[in-house]
């Protein structure tokens, strides 16, 4: 079944929950600094840290850094390589979850 | 109205659901009934205006360290503006139909409709559950429903009886405190929440 190989070949750095949700709260804004993906998602900084690095290995997430006054400041972005990541996954899960319909 | 997606929601309400909004509407609906309680109406109307520019870097300071920052697309952006749009155009249609209407019963003198120029002590305290209703609806904070529900209570007891001499500045000056009050105790939950997860960090 298309739907199923579709899932079990799914992009792993997309489909982990941590990440897929730092995509659909990028993909929703223009830019957002980390606290603020920290505050809305309730994980720890080195969890996130972690996380975000492996969005920007995959050229998913820009990540420019700066201070605001004497405060560190990290904005992130999603790319076009992420929105059009998160596009697929999100497309591929539809297919799957129409699949558990009745 | 305009509608936000569901993930524009869930991240506005996020952005503002601190407590200080609701701080800062507060006190600001304060100041304004006390300028109206001191006969200086026309003062009140500056209030707005003269806490606008506290706004930002009150945010800078006590909010943003814990919460951070976010740049809402420029289709939010847009949304809210029409939004704010809409609403201060719905406030006005509003007042001028109470203000038209009033006239309108002034002239004809309909002895049956003389119990309507008793509610107009209550129409400041209806005008300013717009606002507040508006924000409930576009944050999806129903805290600010709470406030407009409050204004309109101040309002209505203005018509009652009481015995004490009660004017619209009191109303306002009632929802202002009481919208402070909750703000100040939101606000304080949110830094608690705050220090912990950056202690985690």
């Amino acid at each position: 079944m298309k739907e199923i190989q579709e899932l079990l070949q799914a992009d792993r750095i997309v489909h982990e929950p941590a990440r897929l949700a730092i995509l659909a709260i990028l993909n929703t804004v223009d830019t957002a600094d980390f606290k603020f993906v920290q505050a809305s998602l309730g994980l720890t900084q080195g969890n996130l840290s972690a996380h975000i690095s492996k969005l920007e290995s995959a050229g998913f997430v820009a990540v420019e850094k700066s201070f605001v006054g004497k405060r560190a400041c990290t904005k992130l972005r999603i790319s076009k390589e992420g929105q059009e990541a998160l596009g697929r996954e999100v497309a591929m899960m539809k297919g799957f979850l129409k699949l558990l319909e009745n | 109205m305009t509608q936000l997606s569901k993930m524009e929601g869930l991240l506005t309400r996020q952005f503002f659901d601190d407590g200080l909004l609701d701080m800062f509407v507060g006190v600001g609906l304060a100041l304004i009934g006390i300028a109206w309680l001191s006969g200086l109406v026309a003062l009140g109307a500056i209030v707005p205006a003269v806490m606008m520019p506290f706004w930002k870097p009150l945010r800078q300071k006590l909010t943003e360290p814990h919460i951070g920052t976010v740049d809402f697309s420029a289709s939010h952006k847009k949304k809210g503006k029409e939004a704010l749009t809409k609403w201060v155009a719905f406030g006005i249609v509003v007042l001028v139909v109470e203000v038209s209407a009033l006239f309108a019963f002034n002239r004809v003198s309909l002895s049956s409709l003389d119990f309507l120029k008793d509610l107009v002590p209550a129409l400041p305290s209806v005008l300013i559950a717009i606002p507040l209703t508006a924000t409930a609806l576009y944050l999806k904070i129903g805290r600010f429903a709470l406030y407009g529900t409050l204004s309109v209570f101040f309002g209505f007891i203005l018509l009652v009886d009481t015995g004490i001499n009660l004017e619209p500045g009191h109303a306002i000056l009632f929802t202002g405190v009481c919208t402070a009050l909750i703000g100040f105790g939101v606000f304080r939950h949110f830094l608690q929440n705050a220090h912990e997860m950056d202690a985690e960090g």
